[in-house]
C-alpha cells in the first residue's frame, strides 16, 4: 500500500533532479568558450521502485515507480582523442623550433642578396682578377686586400651569428625546463587534490579538466607519456625519466632536457645539431680554401725560393733539365712552364715575393688562435700584409740588384695563379659534407641548397603538423565540446521536465485537498 | 557528427590561417619582384640563381681584362706602324745612300738622320701603356732600353697573361727582343742602325747594299709579330663580344630563375583574396547563429 503523500515526493524529486541538470547545462553553457572544457552531463535514473522483493509482498499488482535520481555527473572525454593530440602537439612544437633555427641560419647567411657571404667571396675573386691586370698598380693591392679583410670579416660574423645562436638554443632550455618542472609540479598537485575528492558517486570533472589541459601544455614542451593509474592518478614519464608519479612530481635540469624526443626541447636539441652542421660545412670550405691540396701551373716559370719538386720536367735558366719528381734546388731560375702541388691560397701565396725586397713565404691568412685548422671564426688576414700592401706576394720572380733581391713589380705569375684557384676542383673530407669533389663556389651553393632543403622541409612539416594537431583537437571538441544548440535544447527539456513536475505537485496538492477538506461532509 | 561551437572556431581559424599565409607569400613576391626570398624558397632554384649572379659579377672582370688586353695591343698595334715607318724611311734614305752618285758629305748627313731613326726607334721601345713598359715584359716598372746602348739591353722575357673565361688565358705582351732583335746579335734593329751610321760616316757604299736587306729583314720581324698583334686584338675583340652576348643570356637566365612570373603571381593573388573574403563572409555569418536567436 502505498503513502497518501507519494506523489508530492515523486514530484519533490523530479523538481530537484531537473534542477540540477538545469543547473549543468548553465555550467556548460557558462564553460562554452574555456580552453580545455569538457561538457558535462547529469546521468538521470529512475529512482528504486517502492517494492523491493522481501518477505512480505504487497498484494497490489504492478510496481510503483519513485520517480527520478540522478547518480553522477561526468564529464564526456576520450582519452585516445587526448593521446593523438599531444603526440601530434608535441611533433608541432618540435618542427616549429627547427623552423625558427633554420629561419635564422638563412636570415644570417643572407643568400640571395648582394651582400651575402656569396657576394662578398664574388668580391674576393673579382679583386684577384684586378691585382692581375696589374700587380704593381696601388689601388689593385688595396682593392684585393679590402675584399680579402671583407670576407673574413663576413665570415667571422657568420660564425658570431652562430653562437648567437647556440647561445640562444641554450637558453631556451634552460627556460623551458623551468616551464616543465612548474607543470609537472602543478600535475601533482592536481593529482592530490582529485584522489582526495573522488570517491563513490564523485568526480573531479572541473579538476580533471585542468589537468588533462596542463598536460596537454606540458606536450608542447617535452615528451609525455601518460598513464591513467587505478587511483584515478596520472603517472608521467617524459624523456627517459618518470616526471609525475602520485603527489610527487620530479624536477628535471638541462642535461635530462636534452634527452627530450618530443617538444621544444626535442626541437632545440635537434637545433645544436643542425648549427654545429652548418659551422662544419663553412669551416670545411674555409680550411680547403686555405689550405686544400692542389696543383698550380706557372707558365712563366718561376724562381725557387726553397727546394722544391715540380710535377713535370723544367728547365733551369742556364740549360739544366730537371725531371719531374726530383728537387729543384733552392734559388734555381726555372725558365719554363712549371706545375706545383701547393696547399691551399696560403701554400700559393706562399710561393710568391713581396716588393721590393722579395720576401717569400708569407702566408695570406693567418688563424688568430695560431691552430693549423682554419675555420670561419679563427680566420684573419695577416696582419703583416693587412698593414702593408707591399706583402702581397704576386710575384714570382726577382732579380739581383746590388746584392739585394729585388722582386719584378710587374710580375703577376703568382696573382695570376691566384685566380685561377676559383676554379680548381677540390676534395673535400667526405665524413664532413655532402660533396665530395667541387670548385669553393660550388661547395657553397651545394650547402646553401641543403640548407634550403632543410629548411624548406622542416615549414612543410610545421604545416603538416598544424593541420593534424588541428584535426585532433577537433575530434577532441567533436566528442568534449560544448553546443550551444545542444545545451539550450537540452535546457528546454530540463525546464520542461521541472514545470511539468511542479505542475504534478499542484495536482496531489489538490487531490490531497480534495480528500481532507471535501471529504465525510455529509449531511454537515 | 557533432559539430560543437569551438569547432567552428577552430575550423574558421585555421583556414583564415592557411588563406593569409598564401596571401601573405604572393604579396612578398609581388611586391619584390623576386620569386626566391631565401634558400627555403627554392633549394634547387637558389642554386641557379647563385651561379648566375656570380657568373655575371665574374664576367664583368673578364670584360675588363678584354678591354684591358684590347688597349695593349690597339697601343702596341700603333707602334709597329711607327716603327715600320721609321724602317721605311730608314730604306729609302740608305737607297739613297747606297746610290754611288751621292757625295760623300751628304753621306754624313744622311747619317745624322739616320741617327734620329734609330733614337726615334729607341723611343718606341720604350712606349708605355698606362704607365707600364710595354716591351720589357713583366718589369713594367723599367724602360727596357738605353740611349746609348740599346742594341745590347736584354728584355725580360716574362709575358703577362689575361684571363679571358674560366681557365682560358690569353698571352697580351711580346717583350721587346722578339720584336726588336735578340741583345748583341748582328740583326738587332739598334745594331742594323749603328751599322748603318758608321758605313755612312767612313763612306762604305758596298757595305750599305748589304745594309739594305738587313732593313728588310728587320722590317719582316716587325711585320711578322704586328701581324700576331693583330691576331691577338681579334681574339680580345671576339671575346669581348662573346663575352656581351654571355651577360644578355645570364641575365635572361637569372630572371627566368629568380624573378616572378607577374601575370601568373597576381592572378594567383587575386584568387587568394577571393577565397579569404568568402572565409570570411561565412564565418561570420555562420557563428552569428544559434539556437538563442529563435528562442523567445
Amino acid at each position: 500500500m502505498t503513502s497518501t503523500f507519494h506523489g508530492i515526493e515523486t514530484a519533490k524529486r523530479a523538481l530537484l533532479t531537473q534542477q540540477v541538470a538545469l543547473q549543468t547545462v548553465g555550467h556548460n553553457i557558462s564553460n562554452a568558450a574555456t580552453e580545455g572544457y569538457s561538457r558535462q552531463r547529469v546521468n538521470l535514473t529512475t529512482a528504486s521502485p517502492i517494492e523491493a522483493p522481501a518477505f512480505r509482498n504487497s498484494t497490489m499488482p504492478g510496481q510503483l515507480g519513485t520517480g527520478v535520481e540522478y547518480d553522477s555527473i561526468t564529464r564526456i572525454r576520450d582519452s585516445f582523442l587526448d593521446l593523438q593530440f599531444r603526440r601530434e602537439n608535441q611533433s608541432l612544437a618540435r618542427w616549429e623550433v627547427m623552423e625558427q633555427t633554420f629561419t635564422a641560419i638563412e636570415d644570417l647567411l643572407n643568400e640571395p642578396s648582394d651582400n651575402g657571404l656569396r657576394a662578398v667571396m664574388d668580391k674576393f675573386w673579382n679583386s684577384l682578377e684586378v691585382l692581375n691586370r696589374d700587380p704593381s698598380l696601388l689601388s689593385a693591392r688595396i682593392d684585393f686586400l679590402g675584399a680579402a679583410v671583407n670576407l673574413t670579416d663576413t665570415l667571422n660574423s657568420i660564425d658570431k651569428g652562430l653562437t648567437d645562436i647556440v647561445s640562444d638554443l641554450e637558453n631556451n632550455i634552460t627556460a623551458t625546463t623551468v616551464q616543465v618542472n612548474e607543470l609537472t609540479r602543478r600535475i601533482a598537485d592536481l593529482n592530490a587534490l582529485i584522489k582526495r575528492i573522488e570517491g563513490p558517486n564523485q568526480n573531479a570533472n572541473d579538476l580533471r579538466d585542468q589537468r588533462d589541459l596542463l598536460v596537454d601544455k606540458l606536450s608542447e614542451l617535452i615528451d609525455v607519456n601518460v598513464t591513467m593509474m587505478p587511483d584515478g592518478s596520472y603517472t608521467i614519464m617524459a624523456a627517459g625519466v618518470t616526471v609525475v608519479e602520485g603527489a610527487n612530481a620530479t624536477q628535471i635540469d638541462d642535461g635530462i632536457a636534452m634527452q627530450a624526443t618530443g617538444g621544444k626541447l626535442a626541437g632545440y636539441v635537434q637545433s645544436f645539431a643542425e648549427v654545429e652542421n652548418v659551422r662544419t660545412q663553412l669551416n670545411v670550405m674555409v680550411n680547403t680554401l686555405v689550405t686544400g691540396e692542389m696543383k698550380v701551373t706557372l707558365p712563366n716559370g718561376y724562381m725557387t725560393s726553397r727546394d722544391m719538386v715540380a710535377l713535370n720536367d723544367v728547365t733551369l735558366s742556364d740549360g739544366t733539365v730537371i725531371p719531374a719528381g726530383q728537387t729543384i734546388p733552392a734559388n734555381s731560375t726555372i725558365v719554363s712552364s712549371v706545375e706545383f702541388m701547393v696547399d691551399g691560397f696560403n701554400g700559393l701565396h706562399r710561393l710568391g715575393y713581396t716588393i721590393p725586397d722579395a720576401q717569400t713565404d708569407i702566408p695570406f691568412f693567418v688563424t688568430e688562435d695560431g691552430s693549423t685548422d682554419f675555420t670561419i671564426s679563427n680566420i684573419r688576414v695577416n696582419p703583416d700584409v693587412k698593414n702593408n700592401t707591399n706583402m702581397i706576394a704576386a710575384a714570382g720572380k726577382y732579380e739581383m740588384q746590388g746584392g739585394n733581391r729585388v722582386a719584378i713589380r710587374g710580375n703577376g705569375d703568382i696573382s695570376f695563379a691566384l685566380t685561377n684557384i676559383r676554379d680548381y676542383v677540390f676534395t673535400y673530407p667526405l665524413d664532413q659534407t655532402t660533396l665530395g669533389t667541387g670548385t669553393i663556389d660550388d661547395f657553397f651553393r651545394a650547402f646553401v641548397g641543403q640548407l634550403g632543403t632543410l629548411s624548406n622541409n622542416a615549414t612543410q612539416n610545421v604545416i603538416n603538423a598544424k593541420d593534424l594537431t588541428d584535426a585532433a583537437d577537433m575530434m577532441r571538441q567533436q566528442v568534449s565540446g560544448v553546443s550551444l544548440d545542444e545545451e539550450l535544447s537540452d535546457m528546454i527539456r530540463f525546464q520542461h521536465a521541472y514545470n511539468a513536475a511542479a505542475r504534478n505537485m499542484t495536482t496531489v496538492d489538490e487531490m490531497l485537498d480534495r480528500i481532507i477538506n471535501q471529504m465525510g461532509i455529509v449531511g454537515r | 557528427m557533432r559539430v560543437t561551437n569551438m569547432m567552428q572556431n577552430t575550423q574558421l581559424l585555421q583556414n583564415l590561417r592557411n588563406n593569409n599565409r598564401g596571401i601573405l607569400e604572393w604579396q612578398n613576391k609581388l611586391a619584390t619582384g623576386q620569386r626566391i626570398h631565401r634558400p627555403g624558397d627554392d633549394p634547387v632554384g637558389i642554386g641557379y640563381l647563385m651561379r648566375y649572379n656570380s657568373e655575371l659579377n665574374r664576367t664583368n672582370e673578364f670584360l675588363e681584362n678584354a678591354r684591358t688586353g684590347i688597349g695593349y695591343l690597339k697601343t702596341m698595334d700603333e707602334l709597329m706602324q711607327q716603327s715600320s715607318d721609321v724602317l721605311k724611311r730608314a730604306r729609302v734614305l740608305v737607297q739613297q745612300a747606297a746610290n754611288g752618285t751621292i757625295p760623300e758629305d751628304s753621306r754624313k748627313q744622311i747619317a745624322m738622320e739616320i741617327a734620329q731613326l734609330k733614337e726615334q726607334m729607341v723611343m718606341i721601345g720604350n712606349s708605355t701603356f698606362a704607365g707600364r713598359y710595354l716591351f720589357n715584359g713583366q718589369k713594367t716598372d723599367q724602360p727596357p732600353y738605353s740611349m746609348t746602348d740599346p742594341h745590347l739591353n736584354q728584355t725580360d722575357p716574362g709575358v703577362i697573361y689575361l684571363n679571358v673565361s674560366p681557365n682560358v688565358s690569353v698571352p697580351v705582351t711580346i717583350t721587346g727582343e722578339l720584336i726588336f732583335g735578340e741583345a748583341g746579335a748582328a740583326d738587332n734593329v739598334f745594331q742594323v742602325f749603328d751599322d748603318i751610321i758608321n758605313h755612312l760616316n767612313n763612306n762604305e757604299q758596298a757595305e750599305l747594299l748589304d745594309d739594305l736587306a738587313k732593313i728588310d729583314a728587320a722590317s719582316d720581324r716587325i711585320n711578322n709579330n704586328w701581324a700576331e698583334i693583330g691576331a691577338r686584338t681579334n681574339r680580345f675583340e671576339l671575346v669581348e663580344s662573346r663575352i656581351e652576348d654571355q651577360i644578355i643570356s645570364l641575365k635572361t637566365l637569372r630572371s627566368e630563375t629568380g624573378d616572378v612570373d607577374m601575370p601568373e603571381a597576381l592572378i594567383e593573388l587575386m584568387q587568394k583574396e577571393n577565397v579569404l573574403q568568402a572565409s570570411l563572409s561565412v564565418g561570420a555569418r555562420i557563428m552569428q547563429v544559434s539556437l538563442v536567436d529563435f528562442l523567445r
